[in-house]
């Protein structure tokens, strides 16, 4: 077991070595740098103070030099300072989770809560018009484009009830009343696309489970059928929903550019999409990486968890 | 198929399945209402692209002064009205979205023709060679994977600026690695089958047997993403378009539609939902029909 952590672990290296080439090469070849994207409208900019702040950012030096620096300090623990605000690039990163991670929670927590249930009565009632229903509202809420509901959110209870949610997000544990009606609807917005991941899951493993030869077992002791799901194919069909939900966790944190767009939450995502706009090449670089890496160590994780849930699975 | 074995593969092939794979399709489709309404969007989508220039009542890029944000059904200087209303710049809406169905089905086919033909050729290169190729290839894409598709599609975007050939060019890219999966896994099983060691021994050099011997059986399953993608393909040039990155104006694209009706939603929220509605229909009829193929053709899931 600890031997397959660890070679596990080994492995994440290469991955997120790519991932640090990928970004590094990629907002490089954007054109324009942080400085001219800092510097529009400003005319009377010297040339030599432009040369100034280039060599006080290392952006004089060729690129692979600029390269090594960067990654000799991301193998220590320092990943440089935003070209931006000037802040440590970590501490930008730290600042903007507690959003991201209430985002991430609630949306799981309600996307989670609707689509088992439905899940699972899809898979029982197969074919019938509860099925197709079920089915349906999977698919549309996988083809609804979350800005479409996100801004339906907004727009039909102020057209309606004359409701707005308070303006400038509140901190949770300040005024967790004000924070909730504004994360509220940011939070079906994205539970919706889980929701339908979830659903679809839940079904097709649930529906493989009523297959197996246990079941039938079960059902030819004479148990009722719903007595059969409730006690034996609910506990073998949830492993791969608990696994995908695992994985959805460790992609949200990363943050959801578009929700965080609309509501205008300063999160995760807001932060890589102005990294990205404003060419700050160092932030962008430290997001990209700090997001794959936990991406990668939540499916870890859940490689890991599966082998508790699941006994037939051993790691050697 | 030039080899005996591989003329007995198929056979074998064909006689445990249906004997005619286009009656079949039909057969089932008619068999799943979800499947039906699927291909009716579907179909509908592609006349209205094909024939914008017939039925649009407006020319989608003439800005008629003075009617801005003009109400649906308001009378318009030419003798049909403003059927779904004006935009903010007094342009027929109707008329753009009839327009936008070429945006978003041209974007959805070719994005998704660069995603699997790119994800098809680098799987079957990294499955058929193996060994070091293997390696470093699906470190590259695992690396890729690792990166959100969104802020992989936007920083390509940034790099390579906004036109309509570089949203489909952005989101074929970030597509590549989930053809690149189910293709290598495909053919580490295909490489080993009876044909591949017949050809080989004839004489054919790996090129050959990539081309004509791997290619042809996984068809099928990159048909089945490829449809399943395109619905994913227009909700992200539809998100893209949302962020100011996707195909630039004028041109009609429904996420830009609704991206810039947004400002107006709460006095003018006609502008929004027109263009929201078909938006969602449409990635709703291709996800529906990605769902039918991989159900009709994929025979370890038909009777599910």
């Amino acid at each position: 077991m600890l031997g397959y952590i660890l070679r596990r672990l080994l492995l994440t290296i290469p991955v997120l070595w790519g991932v640090s080439l990928i970004v590094f090469i990629a907002i490089r070849m954007v054109p324009g740098d942080v400085i001219l994207a800092k510097m529009q409208g400003e005319f009377s900019t010297k040339p030599e103070q432009i040369a100034q702040m280039r060599h006080d950012l290392g952006l004089d030096v060729p690129g692979y030099v600029q390269y090594i620096r960067w990654i000799s300090g991301v193998v220590r623990g320092d990943f440089g300072v935003s070209m931006n605000t000037f802040r440590p690039v970590l501490s930008e990163i730290v600042g903007r989770l507690s959003i991201t991670a209430e985002l991430a929670i609630l949306s799981l927590f309600f996307g989670t809560l609707i689509a088992v249930p439905i899940g699972v009565m899809s898979a029982v009632f197969q074919d019938s018009w509860i099925d197709y229903l079920g089915r349906l509202l999977a698919m549309l809420a996988l083809s609804v484009p979350s800005f479409v509901i996100a801004t339906s959110l907004i727009l039909f209870p102020s057209l309606w009830w004359g409701y707005f949610p308070p303006l400038g997000l509140a901190p949770f544990f300040e005024r967790p009343l004000e924070n909730l009606q504004q994360v509220i609807p940011a939070t079906i917005a994205l539970g919706a696309i889980l929701a339908g991941q979830i659903m679809r899951l839940t079904r097709s493993s649930v529906l493989e489970v009523l297959r197996s030869d246990f079941v039938r077992t079960a059902r030819a002791k004479g148990l009722r059928d719903l007595l059969v799901v409730w006690r034996h194919v609910l506990k073998a069909a949830l492993i791969p929903v608990v696994t995908l939900i695992g994985s959805d966790f460790g992609r949200l944190l990363g943050g959801t550019v578009i929700i965080e767009a609309i509501f205008a939450f300063p999160g995760m995502g807001l932060l890589t999409l102005t990294a990205i706009q404003l060419r700050d090449y160092t932030q962008l670089q430290g997001n990209v990486l700090f997001i794959a890496a936990v991406f990668v160590m939540f499916n870890l994780l859940v490689d890991l968890l599966y082998g508790v849930l699941d006994p037939r699975i051993r790691y050697s | 198929m030039s080899t005996p074995a591989a003329v007995a593969d198929v056979q074998i092939v064909t006689a445990g399945r249906v004997k005619r794979p286009g009656h079949d399709l039909l057969a089932q489709a008619r068999r799943r209402p979800l499947a039906m309404v699927a291909f009716a969007v579907i179909a509908v989508v592609i006349l209205v692209a094909a024939l914008a220039d017939v039925i649009a009542p407006h020319d989608p890029y003439r800005i008629y002064f003075g009617k801005t944000l003009a109400l649906p059904g308001a009378a318009s200087p030419t003798n049909v009205p403003f059927i779904l209303g004006a935009d903010e710049s007094g342009r027929d809406i109707l008329s753009r979205i009839l327009y936008g169905a070429r945006v978003s089905l041209w974007v959805g086919l070719l994005s998704v023709s660069v995603g699997t033909v790119g994800g098809a050729m680098i799987g079957i290169l990294s499955g058929f060679r193996g060994g070091k190729v293997d390696l470093i290839l699906q470190r590259f894409m695992d690396s890729q994977q690792a990166i959100p598709s969104l802020v992989l599609a936007l920083l390509l975007m940034a790099v390579l600026g906004s036109s309509i050939w570089n949203v489909i060019l952005a989101i074929g890219i970030v597509q590549i690695p989930y053809t690149n999966r189910v293709v290598r896994s495909a053919v580490l099983s295909i490489k080993e089958e009876t044909y591949v060691d017949a050809a080989r021994v004839v004489g054919c050099t790996d090129l050959a047997i990539m081309a004509r011997h791997v290619m042809p059986n996984v068809l099928a399953p990159v048909i089945i993403i490829g449809t399943s993608g395109l619905g994913g393909a227009i909700l992200t040039e539809a998100y893209l378009s949302f962020l100011g990155l996707g195909v630039p104006p004028p041109a009609a694209s429904w996420g830009g539609m609704v991206s810039i009706a947004r400002q107006y939603m709460l006095t003018e929220p006609h502008l929004m939902i027109a263009p929201a509605v078909t938006l969602s229909l449409t990635v709703l009829g291709w996800n529906l029909a990605g769902d039918a193929l991989r159900d009709i053709l994929d025979p370890r899931l038909r009777h599910r």
